[in-house]
């Protein structure tokens, strides 16, 4: 794991105190820490050992940024080093009182050492050289690492800092295109002289105001001071910000090549010299004039409680004589406190301190300063002087309405005013040529419609008539309408009741798309018609009643007809599992591929198996996961769905192609891993299966992988994708996606990158990315846990059952303690004896179904290759970590939670607390708090069931994991209300783990089906258990076969 | 120095017509050099009156062998201190006209409240003007010289106008607080116009500022931050801020009414989320400099005779553009 980090520094403290970004990368490896004894510099302060070593760190650097690497500095300062462009840095980092650095938190938990004998805490700072990359265009820098950044792996992470300048960075460029700085002249005094610098600052109350907002959200690695800088001041965060602004925003102008046209009319002002090395030749007197210049312009910007608003209400008919424009003081402190001026000459008498607590006291003074701003920009605001400034408005021509609309306004914006236009006018509100495109269902395949072998809509007979006329807004024109607004003079047009802007360039280009569709695309398919709905600039749609309903039922998935749950399954649906259900259904019989994307809790699962009910199909279905939920699928087909065959096709001794071809003809559905896709390729693409289903579809998301492209490859009646991840953060992940699902929706992978991915993610382009959400949204249903009408139709609590399978070598081992067991059990005939046997096979089977390394003590690895139980326990601890829900994990096993903790905290990195039978009170108390608190991250709570089952309250978490089984219902309850109690907000999730075939499943199977005789047999204990016989017990214990 | 002296103002303009009427082309061509610092060693108004020291030129034909020091005196006519009055009052009934006074600006139509005087002198004959120097004809080109001096600052404080016809500055103010708006004037042109030189110890604002030995002991500023106190804000932002990315502008768009709770929140004085970023606007169209616009063109420090407006559009677009490619 590696962490980009970057933060700013003053790198002078002369008097052009500039300033620098630097980059370096946090690791948990530690780097070579050899110090070279020979140069007192490198002495002077420790190497920072969470770091990447400075080879490592170019490589990394070249490999995206290839053209930001500084170059070798030629000169040799002090700092530099042989390596192209590293510098070497010393800042101050945080400390434990042993003077060992804390790493940002994943670093942190990466490399925590569980064995260390003591409690670290904060004790301070302390000083470190780090190596750093110097950024010599901040801004360009930022915006590659933005795009860049979507493409890391999976182990690069960017830290807060660097998220931080990356919002900054989009602060900045908001003043540099709108043009709010001004220049600057800074006087110097050097003993008796005084000298000039000509230089460029931002100059906006509004960005002043951001900066005070975002400074408190400063992590302070995002500065770290030059240390002669920071020994005896403090760090201004306010002052950060703005100090990154000058300097960047000087680096941007003096970086900029400016032709001799921009040049030229500079010179002879001091301005002109900011652009080049030499220092502007001014006298005070000029400085003073600049002063005063820009104290007025300061004042305007910061010194006025109150701006003027100016408000265009629309002409009354379609002559446009009275178009009237209002000019409104509103108070900055309320902007909801708006008074028309001649309203306010009016009442000012009887109002007067009403006023002045709202406009301050020299109304009258900043009124008429601001009128004459404003007259400046747009001469014809001076009509408002005419008649005392009583009249409530000017009168404008529809002319000078389109003027004001399209030109005035927005300068007058642009100057600080506030604009309020007319509703039609803004982008919700208005009216726009555009095509109206009319589709209808070819009429000889209508009788078809709604069967459910209904015929696909991306084949033949699914196609439908496409007309195209003109429109506009939704309105539509005849061709004469149409030439008519085309040849008015006018660009602001009354039609049929409403004010309207034409643009003539615009309505001929669509002319000619409406012409050249009509000649060449009468039909096309379900596909083509959302292609086409998704562009709302310039499509208005209409639709006959079939297609009509059928997109609608696309678009709002909430007015889908709701089916009713296959009778056949053995369990009740949820509400909104059973529109999820419709939802899958309707879509399979529109021949459209749909992904589920629920939430992790929701049931997904479920989902798809009522699907499988609902239709059943005559071909087999194929189902690829992840190897560590191959088990549980199959697991929860049988219960839930008895009536499906099901099969998996895994591990070593899966069938080749006859048994495989017999396979697919016995069940209605195979099960199989991402895993075996390549090895046993040949075998899946020699059918053409009823439907493919993708469970963890983000393991296609990479469409050059071989592994992708032989999904992309197999045949199948229908395709679903499930993933309980957001899937729209990378586009080409979603492309991924979608080239499984519905190929040619997005068009082919390069084209997709120019037209979205590189405008979305690269250029902000809003446009973009509403047509892509518009183009895949039908396809996607993701519902939240959090949303309101899913939790109205959540319990409190739920429980499940996740069952995993066993590893080889678990399921030897396992089969050695049967065979050890049956072997002790014949030796001894006293059934005394037995009960100890008993006792003690219990225990080693447990400890083989927790993980090999735990049965054997040998100190192996405490890998999740050797257990799909700890597989499984990874991946959900990971997903609901990233979905910022905290979890709690009991085992009966101390050593179970050692290694649980040490797996979690270096393997993923994740906040974890560990209570257990020998932490002290008052650390049981601090971790329980740290957990709790509002502003801590999600985290994992590991507890061993004896000292945290009960008494604490541990509400942040909502899923609790039972690794192992207790066999006594009330004591696993127990440890779940830690959770379920008053305080929980959430629904709570208990996942209860059971390995499949083992004693496990069996004693669970045994409290399910004789609930009552087991609360009457089961004690606190398991000694129950000892009281079977031995032909019981080990029916008991036997390993089943079916798996 | 160009031949064409361009005055930055319609007044200023009008006022030197008023003396290029009087003056044949060579001496007014030479009178403009005359205006510089390098030719006035002293120049003063008091009230209404000029009084200038201008250097002049040794000249062995006039029998000039040293450098001689010229005295101009200039004087205009007055205009009565009851048709001030007047006029004052006029102009004080006019809102258009004092908000433009009041951004240094002469309004155009001005002299209605003047007639049937007027406030720019019509002729040279409405100017007192004398000269010691060898030169007998009327204006000469010193006289020239310190007339265009006036006018170059009556471009950037048209008010002296009213001074140099008679009305005193506090005789102004008296008159002006006669009315509400005038009152408002008045107030404005009492602000303190002139500055103190103010000197920098740093080109940038500085990121750390020293720590006062006297307020060390006392409650620290609460706008600095002393790194060593906490660590839970080292590394971290005090709320996980989303990348800018897509899946924020997708949700964004997707949930307006979650988003508008965001809003909604963040008003509420949660301050502790990055504050939204303004809606973006679909008219895209460039206002160019529109922040330096506010304060008219010309401002006093630029001595340029071409406009200041078009030069910094010219150079804001231009660095819009250059650089496009790199802003987020």
């Amino acid at each position: 794991m590696q962490i980009i980090h970057l933060f700013w520094q003053q790198t002078s403290n002369d008097f052009n105190n500039t300033g620098c970004l630097y980059l370096w990368l946090e690791q948990a490896k530690r780097a070579n820490t050899q110090l070279d004894t020979g140069s007192v510099e490198a002495i002077k302060s420790k190497d920072y050992p969470f770091q990447a070593d400075q080879v490592s760190l170019v490589t990394w650097f070249t490999q995206y940024f290839d053209k930001f690497l500084p170059l070798k500095n030629q000169s040799q300062t002090k700092k530099a080093l042989h390596e192209p462009g590293i510098e070497q840095l010393s800042v101050k980092l945080p400390c434990d009182q042993s003077g060992q650095p804390i790493p940002s938190p994943i670093i942190d938990n990466l490399s925590a050492d569980i064995d260390a004998p003591q409690e670290r805490h904060y004790a301070g700072l302390a000083s470190f050289t780090l190596h750093v990359i110097k950024i010599e265009q901040p801004l360009a820098f930022l915006k590659a690492l933005n795009f860049q950044s979507y493409y890391f792996e999976d182990d690069v992470g960017l830290a807060d800092d660097a998220k931080f300048w990356l919002k900054m960075a989009t602060e900045l460029s908001q003043i540099i295109v709108k043009d709010q700085y001004i220049p600057f002249l800074v006087a110097q005094k050097i003993k008796a002289k005084t000298e000039f610098h000509a230089k460029w600052q931002p100059l906006s109350a509004n960005y002043q105001q951001r900066l005070q907002q975002i400074a408190p959200l400063m992590p302070f690695s995002a500065c770290l001071a030059d240390q002669t800088l920071s020994k005896k001041a403090d760090l201004v965060p306010v002052a950060v910000l703005q100090h990154f602004s000058e300097v960047v925003l000087n680096q941007v102008i003096q970086g900029t090549v400016y032709p001799n046209t921009v040049h030229k009319p500079l010179q002879g002002s001091f301005i002109g010299s900011s652009l080049s090395v030499e220092p502007p030749q001014v006298s005070e007197a000029q400085w003073k004039a600049w002063r005063v210049w820009h104290n007025n312009l300061n004042y305007d910007q910061f010194g006025a409680p109150f701006q003027l608003c100016f408000r265009l209400n629309e002409a009354s008919s379609a002559k446009g004589t009275d178009w009237g424009l209002e000019v409104l003081l509103q108070a900055k402190a309320d902007p909801s406190f708006m008074i028309n001026l001649a309203e306010f000459w009016r009442d000012k008498a009887t109002k007067h301190t009403f006023f002045s607590q709202m406009f301050g006291t020299s109304i009258e003074r900043n009124l008429l300063l601001q009128l004459g701003y404003a007259g400046r920009i747009y001469p014809v605001l001076e009509q408002v002087f005419a008649r005392d400034m009583q009249q409530p408005f000017i009168t404008l021509s529809t002319d000078q309405a389109f003027d004001f609309l399209t030109e005035d306004a927005w300068a007058l914006h642009a100057c600080g005013y506030k604009i309020s236009v007319p509703a039609w006018w803004t982008a919700s509100g208005r009216l726009k040529a555009k095509i109206k495109m009319r589709g209808s269902k070819k009429t000889d395949s209508l009788e078809s419609a709604g069967d459910s072998t209904a015929p696909s809509y991306l084949s033949q007979e699914g196609l439908i008539d496409f007309n195209y006329a003109y429109a506009i807004g939704e309105d539509e024109v005849s061709e004469q309408e149409w030439q008519a607004l085309i040849e008015s003079k006018s660009e602001l047009v009354f039609f049929r009741g409403q004010w309207m802007q034409l643009d003539p360039a615009e309505m001929a280009k669509m002319q000619k798309l409406i012409e050249s569709s009509q000649r060449d695309k009468h039909s096309g398919d379900l596909k083509d018609l959302l292609q086409i709905a998704a562009n709302e600039v310039q499509y208005s749609i209409e639709l006959d009643h079939v297609v009509n309903d059928m997109l609608l039922s696309l678009k709002n998935k909430d007015k889908l007809a709701i089916i009713s749950q296959p009778k056949t399954l053995k369990a009740q649906l949820r509400p909104y599992q059973l529109r999820g259900l419709s939802w899958l259904s309707y879509l399979e019989g529109l021949g459209m591929n749909p992904c589920l994307a629920d939430d992790m809790g929701l049931g997904k699962t479920m989902q798809v198996i009522s699907l499988l009910l609902n239709a059943p199909k005559q071909q087999a279905a194929l189902l690829i996961a992840p190897t560590s939920v191959i088990g549980n699928w199959l697991k929860e087909l049988e219960k839930f769905a008895p009536s499906i065959k099901a099969a998996i096709h895994h591990g070593a001794k899966r069938g080749k192609q006859q048994d495989f071809s017999q396979l697919m003809a016995d069940n209605d559905i195979v099960i199989t891993s991402y895993g075996l896709i390549r090895q046993d390729k040949s075998l899946f693409k020699s059918a053409t299966w009823s439907r493919l289903i993708i469970d963890e579809a983000q393991n296609i998301k990479n469409p050059s992988s071989t592994q992708t492209k032989i999904i992309y490859s197999l045949q199948a009646n229908s395709r679903i994708a499930l993933t309980g991840t957001p899937i729209e953060n990378r586009l080409m992940d979603l492309w991924s996606l979608f080239n499984f699902l519905n190929p040619g929706l997005l068009g082919t992978r390069a084209g997709f990158r120019k037209e979205f991915e590189i405008p979305v993610q690269r250029d902000n382009d809003i446009n973009k990315t509403r047509l892509l959400k518009n183009l895949v949204e039908p396809f996607i249903l993701r519902r939240l846990k959090t949303d309101k009408n899913i939790i109205q139709d959540l319990p409190d609590k739920i429980e499940q059952k996740v069952y995993c399978e066993l590893t080889k070598e678990q399921a030897s081992l396992y089969q050695n303690i049967v065979n050890d067991v049956e072997a002790s059990i014949n030796d001894t005939q006293e059934t005394n004896q037995h009960k100890m046997i008993f006792l003690s096979a219990l225990l080693r089977l447990k400890q083989c179904c927790n993980h090999p390394a735990q049965l054997l003590q040998d100190g192996s690895e405490f890998s999740p290759e050797r257990s799909i139980k700890l597989q499984r326990l990874m991946e959900l601890a990971s997903k609901a970590i990233n979905n910022g829900e905290s979890l709690l994990i009991f085992s009966q096993f101390k050593e179970i939670c050692d290694a649980l903790q040490n797996l979690i905290k270096t393997q993923l990195g994740f906040n974890t607390h560990y209570l257990h039978g020998g932490t002290s009170r008052k650390k049981r108390e601090a971790m329980i708090e740290q957990f709790q608190a509002p502003d801590s991250p999600a985290s994992i709570f590991i507890l061993s069931l004896k000292a945290g089952g009960v008494g604490i309250t541990l509400t942040k978490a909502n899923h609790v994991i039972h690794f192992d089984r207790w066999w006594n219902p009330a004591v696993e309850n127990q440890a779940t209300d830690r959770a379920y109690r008053i305080g929980q907000k959430k629904t709570v999730f208990a996942h209860k783990f059971i390995t499949l075939g083992t004693v496990e499943e069996k004693i669970d199977q045994m409290l399910v089906d004789k609930q009552k005789v087991a609360d009457a047999i089961v004690g606190n204990d398991e000694s129950w258990l000892s009281t079977l016989n031995a032909k019981s017990f080990i029916k008991l214990i036997q390993l089943s076969k079916q798996s | 120095m160009s031949s064409t002296l361009i005055h930055k103002t319609w007044w200023g303009q009008e006022f030197v017509q008023a003396l290029e009427a009087y003056i044949d082309p060579g001496r007014l061509q030479r009178g403009k050099a005359y205006r510089t610092d390098k030719r006035v060693l002293a120049f003063d108004i008091n009230k209404s009156e000029v009084k200038a020291t201008i250097r002049g030129n040794v000249n062995p034909y006039f029998g000039v062998t040293k450098e001689p020091r010229y005295k101009v005196v200039l004087k205009f006519d007055q205009i009565k201190p009851l048709q001030w009055q007047g006029i004052i009052k006029t102009i004080s009934g006019n809102a258009l006209w004092l908000s433009k006074l009041m951004l240094n600006e002469i309004p155009s139509n001005i002299e209605q409240a003047f007639t049937p005087e007027s406030l720019l002198p019509s002729s040279y004959k409405s100017v007192t003007a004398s000269c010691n120097c060898p030169d007998d004809s009327n204006p000469c080109k010193h006289i020239a010289g310190v007339y265009y001096r006036i006018a170059a600052m009556l471009d950037v404080d048209p008010m002296l106008l009213f001074q140099l016809r008679g009305l005193a500055p506090e005789k102004l103010h008296q008159e002006l607080k006669k009315t509400e708006l005038g009152q408002a004037f008045s107030e404005h042109l009492t602000l303190p116009a002139s500055v103190e030189m103010q000197y920098q110890q740093h080109l940038y604002t500085t990121t750390h500022v020293k720590q006062d030995k006297t307020t060390l002991t006392q409650k620290k500023s609460p706008r600095t931050v002393h790194q060593e106190a906490k660590l839970s804000q080292f590394w971290s932002m005090p709320v996980p801020v989303e990348n800018t990315n897509t899946v924020a502008s997708i949700a964004a768009i997707e949930n307006q009414g979650i988003n508008q709770q965001a809003v909604e929140a963040a008003q509420a004085g949660q301050n502790n989320l990055w504050p939204l970023a303004p809606q973006p606007s679909d008219n895209t169209m460039e206002i160019s400099a529109a922040l330096i616009k506010k304060q008219g063109d010309y401002p006093e420090f630029w001595s340029n005779s071409h406009s200041f407006i078009t030069a910094m559009e010219l150079f804001y677009s231009h660095t819009r553009k250059k650089n496009n490619k790199d802003l987020l």
